[in-house]
């Protein structure tokens, strides 16, 4: 779909990450009829940083609503918001719940030149066509008096007329290609979500979407006195002896023209100093996640005034209903901000973003997985250190060639400002294998907590299932597998494992990351069930074992919650799962590398299963049982983080 | 050292390894001497040299004949260069500028005239209204007629006091305000002595945290109308690209943006 743009294919972005990407509907629309040579010269920026046009619209242009070509404007719109448009000539799928809409911003030419009537210096009487919408006048009137004629057609040598021509030709045209109408003047159509204090903005509503205009410029004798300074250096006059005087202007406390940052939205988010900072990269249903928020309700339950979560990856909009899964209800009880909400664009606004932390000369500031809360603590750590403690959860190597997560880039990078955690033993010596060397300020194991079942229902669950397995004693072996649906979850070798035990049935449940066929899985004894909603309540008491084989982990929550259903664990032996299982309560197989057949120890390790029952399966049951309380119930949890806090 | 009674103003210039740029600094900084003299005022110029090249100070021997002291110090630092001038300022005001940087002519007597019309009890910063940034890259799209080219790098920055309406002291937590050209009382500059510059530790940024500061402390920052201050946009070697460089904090000990107490004092625009 990017042949004709042979940069686009040669880079990965955001639009071609699972779970990012738009419909391939638009990609196909927006690779056939985006038109380069107008965005780069519509866009400044985009030329400026060399980016390829097309990859630029699909991660930012659709956001900002940039038009993709001369007369054609996009806009963002959720379903609720489809309603007819005579402008608008495609409206195709984005993501769940949006779509993009493409229309024509010039086809009926609404204001004509001959409707207007001198600019200068009679401004006062400019008005626009009698069918201009009302709202498009209080713009129309500003503009008008604010227009320059002559500083129009000289910096747009492509369009010629009268003044009245260049103004009309400034509203139906110029404007949405990013002209600027005169010196001093600046004007962003489209996307109005600047600071609500104004300041020299004013806003306006033109051709139905909101548009901000600032008038700041120097005063003439200011001008005079830099003129003045050209005897003295040359280089004050570089951007030309006249020019020089409408170079862009800023007002110092606007923020938004600035650094891109809504301030009022960051004053409403933050309306007190935070005792503990947690940053999380999104609200998602995922180990570091629920670990981040798990360790927010214990600072909360340890007194701290004031805990607040930061989500830096993800806006507000994009994490749905996230308040509706049972791992984020600490956050019923905790702020939760979403940093990219207060930003203009989206992005990530680093130095921003480290400034804003550490101005709060929080207590403690606790990072999981956060991208940009590590980058901050790798650049700014030193800093930020003299005024807070600083924690840094990192869960897992990579394998080699198997993607590069967090642990293996930035240990090193925050190690010497910043205490490192982590949930696993294991993980715990890579670390201290990597940064003892730096003597920073230590390395914390603190394994994640889970919600526990009582002690009648775990008991309930063991005597039925001990009676299962005395009753039916022919029964066809079924075997859960409870994962995300992925390679590095050891997909292919489940694979190997159903097709070494043709008669029993293997049940797959989790979100598919790939699809069954990519995962090695579409054969006839494995079956796709689909995603549980929660795995604690979830009922495997038809099950004879849960089949674990992920190639690489931290300490996997799905691992100890199963624990809970009194079914036997057949594991790879990855991450922290030694840590609290041992071949008592559990069977420990080392993943497949090269050479090895994890497969085979795996079809043996469930024969074994298949074939216990009575004292034997009780006691592995209750040992794994046991062992998870003892490591993982809350109180323990709770322990263990208030003892790293110094509670 | 104590104020003397008919010293108005002590400029305090600080140099490092500015070379040719120090050249037209310090002639700028002549008119402004000239100009503030011209309105009565009784002007002393101290120039700190820390650590310089040979460039730098043969040009302070050749084109800073006006200067009265010139102390070659071995700091390091801007911030301490700043506080050991502010020691030898005799004058009743002073004023701190840097030695690569330009300045309208009438900054000096408009900052010293706003500074006597003001209330004697109160502690003001003044600061000049307007900032040009300007880049010597911008020859390459030098533009004969009105409107600059689209790629210009030079910018304005207007400046606001701290009884605008706009100000908030909450946004020095996220920008730097007002830039390090001020003009004070020199007992202000006793009362709140620049930080040093700590690269172990990651802070410094002397002039950012010095607003935090004096605001912390109920000064109030002001802006001088009609006045400009020129910065030079330098890819490597000037401060700003150091504190970028070098990923620097604010250094504000024991207090922050975030807990100023009432700082709408002071006289704006």
């Amino acid at each position: 779909m990017f042949a004709a743009f042979p940069s686009a294919s040669l880079r990965l972005h955001n639009s071609l990450i699972p779970g990012k990407r738009p419909s391939v509907r638009v990609l196909q629309f927006i690779a056939r009829t985006l038109d380069r040579e107008y965005y780069l010269s519509a866009n400044a920026d985009v030329a400026a940083a060399g980016v390829d046009p097309v990859l630029h619209w699909l991660d930012h242009g659709a956001k900002e609503e940039r038009p993709i070509a001369a007369g054609l404007f996009t806009r963002m719109v959720s379903s609720g918001g489809l309603l007819p448009d005579p402008e608008v000539i495609h409206t195709l799928p984005w993501r769940a719940g949006q779509w993009v809409q493409i229309g024509r911003i010039s086809s009926n030419l609404p204001i004509r030149a001959q409707d207007l009537t001198p600019v200068r210096p009679e401004a006062d009487t400019v008005r626009p066509a009698t069918d201009t919408a009302d709202e498009d006048r209080r713009f129309v009137d500003w503009i008008g008096s604010h227009f320059e004629a002559d500083a129009y057609r000289e910096t747009n040598k492509d369009v010629i007329g009268s003044d009245h021509a260049l103004l009309a030709h400034y509203l139906n045209h110029g404007i949405f290609e990013g002209r600027r109408p005169s010196p001093g003047v600046t004007v962003r159509y489209g996307n109005y979500t600047g600071d609500e204090r104004g300041g020299s903005w004013q806003k306006f509503t033109y051709r139905g979407r909101p548009l901000a205009a600032s008038l700041v410029a120097p005063p003439e004798d200011v001008v005079q006195q830099i003129r003045r300074q050209w005897r003295h250096e040359s280089a004050v006059l570089a951007s030309g002896y006249t020019a020089f005087a409408s170079v862009n202007a800023y007002d110092a406390v606007d923020l938004w023209s600035r650094s891109g940052l809504k301030f009022d939205r960051v004053t409403k988010a933050f309306p007190r100093v935070p005792q503990a900072v947690v940053l999380l990269e999104f609200l998602g249903v995922g180990g570091a996640e629920k670990y981040g928020i798990d360790i927010a309700d214990v600072l909360v339950a340890a007194g701290y005034d004031d805990v607040i979560v930061v989500v830096t990856g993800q806006r507000e909009v994009d994490a749905g209903n996230w308040e509706d899964y049972s791992i984020f209800s600490p956050l019923r009880s905790i702020p939760v901000v979403f940093w990219r909400d207060l930003t203009d664009d989206n992005e990530d606004r680093l130095d921003a973003f480290a400034r804003l932390l550490s101005s709060f000369r929080a207590k403690d500031i606790l990072v999981f997985n956060s991208r940009l809360g590590l980058e901050a603590v790798a650049r700014y750590g030193r800093g930020m250190a003299t005024v807070s403690r600083i924690y840094c959860a990192f869960f897992s190597m990579g394998l080699p060639g198997r993607g590069v997560p967090y642990g293996e880039i930035f240990p090193q990078k925050v190690a010497l400002s910043s205490r490192l955690l982590t949930d696993n033993a294991r993980m715990a010596a890579a670390l201290k294998d990597r940064v003892a060397a730096l003597d920073g300020p230590g390395i914390h194991v603190v394994p994640p907590r889970i919600g526990t079942v009582d002690e009648a229902t775990f008991l309930g669950r063991l005597r039925r299932r001990c009676h299962r397995a005395r009753t039916l004693p022919d029964r066809v072996r079924r075997w859960a597998w409870v994962s995300r649906v992925e390679p590095l979850k050891g997909t292919h070798l489940l694979a190997q494992i159903a097709q070494m035990r043709p008669h029993d049935r293997f049940d797959v449940y989790g979100p598919l990351q790939v699809d069954m066929d990519a995962a090695g899985l579409n054969i006839p004894n494995v079956d796709y069930r689909g995603v549980l909603e929660s795995v604690l309540t979830a009922n495997f008491e038809g099950y004879d074992g849960f089949v674990f084989t992920s190639l690489t982990e931290g300490m996997p929550n799905t691992v100890l919650e199963m624990s809970q259903h009194a079914i036997p664990l057949i594991l790879t032996d990855v991450g922290g799962l030694r840590d609290t299982f041992s071949k008592n309560s559990a069977f420990l197989i080392d993943p497949p590398r090269e050479g090895r057949d994890a497969a085979s120890e795996f079809d043996a390790a469930l024969s074994t299963v298949a074939a216990l029952c009575g004292d034997a399966l009780a006691a592995m049951l209750m040992d794994a049982k046991a062992a998870v309380s003892a490591r993982h119930a809350p109180e323990v949890f709770q322990s263990l983080v208030e003892e790293m806090l110094g509670k | 050292m104590k104020a003397v009674p008919d010293i108005d103003i002590t400029v305090v210039v600080t140099f490092h390894r500015e070379g040719p740029f120090a050249i037209p600094a310090l002639r700028s900084l002549r008119d402004l001497v000239v100009a503030g003299r011209a309105e009565g005022a009784k002007v002393e110029v101290i120039a700190t040299i820390d650590r310089p090249d040979e460039v730098t100070r043969r040009v302070l021997e050749t084109e800073g004949s006006f200067i009265g002291r010139v102390e070659i110090v071995d700091f390091g630092d801007l911030a301490r260069c700043r506080n050991y001038a502010v020691d030898l300022a005799r004058g009743r005001y002073t004023a701190c500028l840097d030695g690569d940087d330009l300045w309208g002519e009438q900054w000096l007597a408009k900052a010293w005239q706003e500074a006597e019309a003001a209330d004697p009890d109160s502690e003001v910063v003044f600061h000049p209204e307007w900032l040009f940034y300007f880049s010597e890259a911008d020859f390459a799209g030098h533009a004969l007629g009105k409107m600059p080219s689209g790629d210009a790098r030079s910018f304005f920055m207007r400046q606001q006091a701290s009884c605008d309406p706009l100000f908030d002291p909450r946004l020095l937590a996220l920008q730097n305000i007002w830039s390090a050209n001020a003009f004070a009382r020199t007992d202000v500059y006793r009362t709140y002595p620049y930080r040093l510059f700590d690269r172990q530790r990651g802070v410094g940024i002397e002039d950012w945290s010095w607003n935090i500061e004096t605001i912390h402390g109920g000064v109030a920052h002001s802006v001088v109308p009609g006045t400009v201050h020129l910065i030079r946009q330098k890819s490597e070697g000037s401060l700003g690209a150091q504190n970028f460089t070098e990923r620097l904090l604010t250094v504000t000990p024991g207090i922050t943006p975030w807990s100023v107490p009432g700082a709408r004092a002071g006289r704006g625009t």
